[in-house]
């Protein structure tokens, strides 16, 4: 069992949430001019990282709300919690992927 | 061919758990009691991004909106607002105040955004009350029922076994025990019903209709 602090709920358990996978992916807006590749990469390819990672969290027993969340998935250990549109105050790189989703 | 009879077209309204059957039971020594609520209207509602200007105007109509998480707002005549989500709330009343309610709510969001649903016939209402509640609930349900942690007037939505659930803790009943009121979707009526009474056995089920 594992406590999940959600933004607007507080902690529950993790049966009442669902992973949406990873957070911060930025829909393209040149979607015209992409490649098959580009595209592949946009629909298909995602980070697996040892070690910090952002995931998108849904509350789907609960408030029913989605949130991020930077999760190391080594230890399984939650570095944060955050609301979509935040950026991440753990982390690698996910300031600058959250901007970016921001800006759009 | 014959006409068919002619009938007189009354809408037929039937409670979720009117298909159990349920029959008032007290055997002697029952520490949990499960009642069907039949005559419940829910209403959910939804507003958006300024939030405050139709939460004002709600108030002025006689509804408060609970804003923190997990708050009950009373209002008179028994109705209820509870939190659902930070733009969400299920607003509850006596079944007869049904027409009422829905033409005052909506002249009073008139001009703001918002979505009101009447839900009423989506939902199952089951009351259990008495000693041991929290312990029948707890053993589907993930939630930390602990008095201090889910006090009367608070309300959480979670599991209970598979489905579900709307929990909205009580004002406690005449004798002091903690009364639980669970909102289950229709579909799962039977299957909630049937669930929190096996979780009641073991300290003595009373079925109040």
């Amino acid at each position: 069992m594992m406590l999940i602090e959600c933004p607007w709920c507080g902690p529950r358990d993790q049966s009442e949430f669902r992973c949406g996978g990873e957070a911060h992916i930025v829909r393209p807006t040149d979607s015209e001019g992409m490649s098959d590749a580009e595209w592949a990469d946009y629909v298909f390819m995602r980070k697996n990282p040892k070690g910090i990672h952002h995931e998108r969290w849904f509350h789907a027993h609960g408030c029913r709300r989605w949130f991020n969340m930077t999760r190391d998935t080594v230890s399984d250990r939650i570095l944060a919690v955050y609301k979509v549109g935040e950026t991440s105050p753990v982390g690698d790189g996910a300031a600058a992927e959250a901007g970016a989703e921001a800006s759009k | 061919m014959a006409e068919p009879a002619a009938t007189t077209q009354t809408p037929v309204r039937r409670a979720a758990l009117d298909a159990l059957g349920l029959t008032a039971a007290a055997p002697a020594g029952a520490q949990v009691t499960l009642r069907a609520l039949a005559d419940v209207c829910r209403l959910n509602l939804r507003l958006d991004a300024g939030i405050g200007a139709a939460v004002a105007a709600l108030a002025a109509a006689g509804w408060t909106l609970p804003t923190t998480a997990g708050g009950v707002a009373k209002a008179a005549d028994g109705r209820r607002a509870l939190w659902l989500g930070p733009d969400e709330w299920l607003l509850l009343a006596p079944l007869d105040a049904r027409e009422a309610m829905l033409s005052a709510l909506g002249s009073a969001l008139a001009g703001h955004h918002h979505a009101l649903v009447d839900l009423t016939d989506n939902y199952a209402g089951i009351e259990i009350a008495g000693r041991p509640a929290a312990d029948v609930l707890a053993k589907g349900c993930p939630l930390d029922l602990d008095e201090r942690a889910f006090p009367s007037g608070r309300v959480a939505q979670s599991l209970l076994g598979k489905a579900d659930m709307i929990l909205e803790r009580r004002p406690d009943g005449a004798d002091g025990v903690p009364v639980y009121q669970v909102t289950v979707r229709r579909s799962f009526a039977r299957y909630a019903w049937d669930w929190l009474a096996d979780g009641a056995l073991e300290f003595g089920l009373a079925v109040a209709v």
